[in-house]
C-alpha cells in the first residue's frame, strides 16, 4: 500500500471545472507535495512497525497453540476439566468463598442461614460438613462482615492468630497475613462475640456492639477499644462504599486501593520509610484509584500513572 | 461513485473480511489481526507522525494502542462499517489526546519554512518561495476544509473512507476538498 508518493486528485473534485481551471487545481495538488516536510523513509516506519507488532503480538497472541483448536481436541480438553471438577469436589472437601478484586460487593449465604459480605480480594474456607455438627470457618486473609443466625452451636471464625466465637451477632474480621505489621482486627455491630488469641487462649474476651478488638501477629494481649456511647454502632465503612482507615502504613493502605480498584500500585523506595509511612484516610464513595492515592501522598510523594490500572509511587 | 483515482490496493471487501475474522475464533481472529497490522502499520504510522506528532515515539506508541484497542473490541466489529476508516479515527483521537497532553514546552512548530531559500536562480527562488506559501495557505485553511483536503492529497484515502474517519458524508467532503483547492487557488492568485 502506497503510502507517500502520487496521491492523484479526485476526479468529483473538479467535476465542475473547466479543461484549464482542472489544470491549475492540479498544479496546486502536485505544489502541496513538500507540505509536512522531511520525514522518515518507507523502511524507517517499518522498523517502527516491527518495534510495535513485537509488543502488540506479546499482548494478544492467543495462548493455546493451534493443534488444540481442532474439535476433538474441545471435546477431550471438555472431559478432562469435568473429571477434573469432580475428583476436586470428591477430594477436596473444603468450600471457598473468594471475593474477586475491584469494587463491588460479594456477599454469601451459608449452609446455616449466616450472611457474609466479603471484601474484594478476600477469601473465607469452610469444611463441608458446616452447620451440621459444627460453625468453623477460617478467614484466610480479607475482611468480612458476618451476620450471624443463632444457633446453640458456635459459630467460629479463625484467623492466623485468633478465633472468634458467637452465638447469633453481627461483626466484622479482617486480617491481611501480607501487612508490614499482620494483625487480625473484630468490631462487633450487635450481639456478644468472644475472641481469644490462638496462643493464649485464657485471655479470652467478650466483646459488645461497638467494641473492637485488635491482636496482632505475635503477641498475645488484646487492644481493646471500647464503643463511645452516644454513636449507634454501625456496619464496617467498606461495606458502604467507603474507604476509611485510621493509623495505617502506607503500603498497607495502597494494598488496600490494590484490591479495590484491581490496580497495580508499585512503591519505588529502597528504604522502604515510605512503605511504612503511617497514614489515616477518610473518603466517602471514591469514584477512582487515583482519588485516594492523590490524598495519601499529598505532601509525602510523587505518583505517576504510566498505564491505566498501574500507579508508581516515589517519595518526595 | 466508482470512478476513483486513488483506489487503493486493497478494496472495502478485504477490510470487511477482516472484520469477520476478527470477530470469529480467537486464533483465525489473530492471523487476521496480524494481516491488518502488516498492510496497514507504516500508513497509521506515517499518519500520525506527519500529520500529528513528529515524534517516532509518540506515533509508535499510539499506533500501538490503537492496534491493542481493535484486538480489544472486535467481537463488536461490523463488517458493513469500514475497518480502514475506524483505524484511522482511532489513530487521529490518540494523536490528537497525545498532542494535547504533551507539555508546551516540546511543542514542535509545523516545518513548512524548513527548507528555506537562501540561493538559486531567480525562477526556482521564486517556485521554491511559491511553494512556502502554499504550504503556509495549507496550514491556515479552516479546520475541518485542511482536514479533509489532507486526508486525500496525502493519505490517499478515498472519499468514502475520508467521510468514515471525519464523520461526514462523502459529498461533504468532496465539497471541503473543493473549497479547499479553490481557497488555495485564489489566495495563490493573488500573489
Amino acid at each position: 500500500m502506497k503510502h507517500r508518493g502520487y496521491n492523484q486528485i479526485h476526479p468529483e473534485a473538479l467535476a465542475d471545472l473547466s479543461g484549464p481551471e482542472a489544470q491549475e487545481y492540479e498544479r496546486i495538488w502536485d505544489m502541496a507535495a513538500g507540505y509536512y516536510g522531511a520525514e522518515p523513509d518507507e523502511s524507517e516506519y517499518r522498523a517502527m512497525g516491527a518495534e510495535i507488532w513485537e509488543t502488540v503480538a506479546s499482548a494478544t497472541r492467543p495462548r493455546i497453540r493451534r493443534v488444540f483448536f481442532s474439535p476433538r481436541y474441545y471435546l477431550l480438553a471438555a472431559c478432562f476439566a469435568i473429571l477434573m471438577a469432580v475428583s476436586i469436589t470428591l477430594l477436596n472437601r473444603s468450600i471457598s468463598i473468594e471475593a474477586p478484586l475491584g469494587p463491588g460487593l460479594t456477599s454469601e449465604v451459608l449452609p446455616d442461614g449466616s450472611i457474609l459480605a466479603v471484601n474484594s480480594g478476600s477469601e473465607v474456607r469452610y469444611s463441608r460438613k458446616f452447620g451440621d455438627s459444627h460453625r468453623d470457618l477460617i478467614l484466610t486473609r480479607g475482611e468480612i462482615f458476618f451476620d450471624v443466625t443463632e444457633d446453640d452451636v458456635p459459630f467460629r471464625v479463625h484467623t492466623g492468630n485468633m478465633v472468634v466465637e458467637v452465638h447469633g451477632t453481627s461483626f466484622n474480621v479482617r486480617y491481611w497475613p501480607d501487612e508490614i505489621d499482620p494483625s487480625t482486627q473484630v468490631a462487633v455491630t450487635s450481639g456478644i462475640v468472644s475472641v481469644l488469641p490462638k496462643s493464649a487462649p485464657e485471655n479470652v474476651r467478650e466483646l459488645r456492639a461497638g467494641e473492637s478488638a485488635s491482636l496482632r501477629r505475635g503477641h498475645n494481649l488484646l487492644e481493646i477499644t471500647s464503643a463511645s456511647p452516644q454513636a449507634e454502632p454501625e456496619k464496617p465503612s467498606w461495606m458502604q462504599g467507603h474507604f476509611k482507615y485510621t493509623n495505617i502504613a502506607l503500603g498497607d493502605v495502597m494494598a488496600e486501593v490494590e484490591r479495590r480498584f484491581a490496580v497495580t500500585i508499585d512503591i519505588e523506595d529502597d528504604s522502604g520509610d515510605l512503605r511504612r509511612l503511617p497514614k489515616g484516610i477518610l473518603k466517602e464513595s471514591p469514584a477512582s484509584a487515583e482519588e485516594i492515592i492523590a490524598d495519601v501522598c499529598a505532601y509525602t510523594c510523587n505518583y505517576r500513572r504510566p498505564a491505566a490500572g498501574r500507579f508508581v509511587l516515589t517519595p518526595h | 461513485m466508482q470512478i476513483d483515482g486513488n483506489k487503493p490496493a486493497l478494496d472495502d471487501d478485504a477490510f470487511a473480511e477482516w472484520s469477520r475474522r476478527l470477530a470469529g475464533p480467537r486464533a483465525d481472529a489473530h492471523r487476521a489481526f496480524k494481516e491488518v497490522f502488516d498492510v496497514m502499520h507504516v500508513a497509521l504510522i506515517s499518519f500520525s507522525w506527519r500529520r500529528y506528532t513528529k515524534s517516532q515515539v509518540m506515533s509508535q506508541d499510539i499506533v500501538q494502542n490503537a492496534m491493542l484497542k481493535l484486538w480489544e473490541i472486535r467481537k463488536t466489529l461490523d463488517p458493513k462499517r469500514s475497518l480502514k476508516s475506524l483505524l484511522y479515527t482511532m489513530v487521529r483521537n490518540l494523536s490528537l489526546n497525545a498532542i494535547r497532553d504533551r507539555h508546551p514546552a516540546q511543542e514542535l512548530n509545523p516545518e513548512f519554512m524548513e527548507d528555506r531559500v537562501t540561493q538559486g536562480p531567480d525562477d526556482e527562488l521564486d517556485y521554491r518561495m511559491r511553494k512556502q506559501l502554499l504550504y503556509q495557505y495549507i496550514s491556515e485553511l479552516p479546520q475541518r476544509r485542511q482536514e479533509a483536503f489532507t486526508l486525500s492529497r496525502f493519505e490517499g484515502l478515498t472519499h468514502e473512507e475520508i467521510a468514515g474517519i471525519m464523520g461526514l458524508t462523502a459529498r461533504t467532503v468532496n465539497t471541503h476538498i473543493t473549497l479547499a483547492l479553490r481557497d488555495l487557488r485564489a489566495r495563490m492568485a493573488s500573489l
